[in-house]
């Protein structure tokens, strides 16, 4: 039998990881992805009897920091058995091949797992005219991004830049970079986003997918409702200082060294999507709010070029009229449910547009 | 100033929340599940907004029973049957030792203590193959 044929439980065999290990995995990943807490030993069954599913890994305009992110998680013996769990058929800064040889494998992969699979960008894409500022072996990212997008099954956009642009497409955009979404409009995508994303939305995904062979649950984004359901001040610690309409004022007044809320320092938690503050970094140990810093809402499109600035509190643009930012800090409890109804509001918007 | 002067710090609620007695309940009914068909099912608490006083009291109320088990795999996993038969605490660290996650587990023996048939039979394999050259080896 050959190496690629055989499914994932013989290709463990084969490594020596044993089922123990593939079972915590999937329990971990199915607490991650708030999946039922009885599915853990059907994933790993389900999983096993799996053919290695196929990905082709394309880097864009990018800083490498996604990957980044997955390799050198805070649980690399973990959260990197993924890339036990797939086959990386192509990705330039993991793989040794270089050249002809690289660009061989990502067609031999097209053609071998055509329609079956799955593509993960990223990095933005320069478009038209513009399409010559990135290129990899002299094939345009917008070129290879449409070839290898032809006969896949879905495409995982990982970081913001993918996802929406991010950086590369921040004013001036330069390159006149644009996001996936915008060029390929016949695939499933699903946006992993953030800057960069957490490893364990990273793994957790691609693991649904690999498990269900589906796609999962989206919101109004495409992103995945397991991680992106709530935003960063729904599950904040310091919420409560929100409530109570204590704010630091400054990254050094007496608030900010109570652990005040950072709203009116510009936090953007509660506009913000993602699970930092519940899954947190480092091993779970913290997230920037906790460590001082407002949320930088780097999980939502634009948020390089988002009104005021890092430092600037949540105002015109988001929240509709300046009057209620000037009232905030003398009425935070009334700003905390206006906080409360907006998030519920734009939740119950993604729902209505999903079935609409 | 240190960092230790920074008073930024989590504040966990220091009285139970009544959250450990609902979820004896859900646990109950699991086990009903599990006595009269045999279908195994588990809860995870790392999902449930339970602060630290609710887990304690959840851990008073379960108590510990005659098993304990640990597992090395990517970080230790441990697991104790309560002193309710069938019902088991599990906890999975991290290869670092950070916790990864906790559950309930209603079973007869969690899956991950018992040896998959698929591992039995490499291990088969891998002693024939012991068996082999110690014979060639004895042999010569």
């Amino acid at each position: 039998m050959s190496q690629r044929e055989e499914n994932l439980g013989q290709y463990m065999a084969r490594r020596g990881i044993s089922r123990r290990t593939f079972l915590k995995f999937c329990t971990v990943m199915g607490s991650t992805m708030a999946l039922s807490p009885a599915q853990a030993a059907e994933m790993a069954e389900t999983m096993a009897k799996a053919t290695r599913q196929s990905v082709i890994w394309l880097s864009f305009q990018e800083c490498t920091g996604c990957t980044e992110s997955i390799t050198r998680s805070h649980n690399p013996t973990l959260e990197s058995l993924i890339f036990d769990f797939i086959s990386l058929d192509y990705h330039h800064t993991l793989q040794a091949a270089a050249g002809d040889a690289a660009e061989h494998a990502r067609e031999e992969a097209m053609k071998k797992h055509k329609g079956k699979y799955v593509v993960v960008v990223d990095g933005s894409i320069p478009v038209g005219e513009n399409a010559h500022y990135s290129t990899i072996a002299g094939i345009t990212n917008e070129q290879m991004l449409r070839d290898t997008a032809r006969d896949c099954f879905a495409i995982v956009t990982v970081g913001t830049c993918a996802a929406f642009g991010g950086i590369p497409a921040a004013r001036p955009n330069p390159t006149g970079a644009v996001a996936v979404s915008d060029i390929i409009k016949d695939k499933p995508i699903i946006n992993v986003s953030g800057c960069p994303p957490m490893p364990q939305v990273m793994t957790g995904t691609l693991s649904h997918i690999l498990t269900f062979g589906a796609i999962p649950e989206l919101d109004h984004l495409g992103r995945p409702i397991a991680f992106f359901g709530e935003t960063i001040h729904d599950r904040c610690y310091r919420r409560p200082f929100y409530e109570k309409g204590q704010f630091a004022k400054s990254f050094d007044d007496e608030g900010a060294r109570k652990g005040w809320c950072l709203y009116e320092v510009g936090c953007k938690g509660p506009t913000t999507y993602n699970a930092c503050a519940n899954l947190k970094w480092n091993g779970a140990d913290t997230f920037p709010v906790q460590s001082g810093h407002g949320c930088l809402g780097c999980s939502e499109p634009n948020f390089w070029d988002q009104a005021g600035g890092f430092y600037a509190p949540l105002s015109v643009g988001d929240w509709g009229s300046h009057e209620v930012l000037a009232g905030a800090a003398v009425a935070g409890a009334a700003v905390g449910a206006a906080a409360a109804v907006a998030a519920r509001s734009r939740q119950k918007s993604s729902k209505e547009e999903k079935t609409s | 100033m240190s960092l230790s002067d920074i008073p930024v710090t989590v504040e966990p609620l220091t009285h139970p929340t009544g959250m450990a007695h609902a979820l004896l309940r859900e646990i109950a009914d699991h086990l009903a599940v599990l006595d009269n068909s045999g279908t195994a099912g588990a809860i995870d608490l790392s999902s449930l907004p339970m602060n630290s006083a609710d887990m304690d009291e959840l851990k008073a109320l379960l108590g510990r029973g005659e098993v304990e088990v640990g597992v090395e795999t990517v970080g230790r996993s441990e697991f104790y049957e309560t002193t309710y038969t069938g019902v088991w605490w599990a906890t999975h660290y991290g290869d670092d030792g950070t916790k990864l996650t906790e559950r309930i587990e209603i079973t007869a023996v969690p899956e991950m203590i018992k040896s998959h048939p698929d591992d039995i039979r490499n291990a088969h394999q891998r002693l024939r193959d012991a068996l082999s050259t110690d014979d060639q080896e004895t042999r010569q």
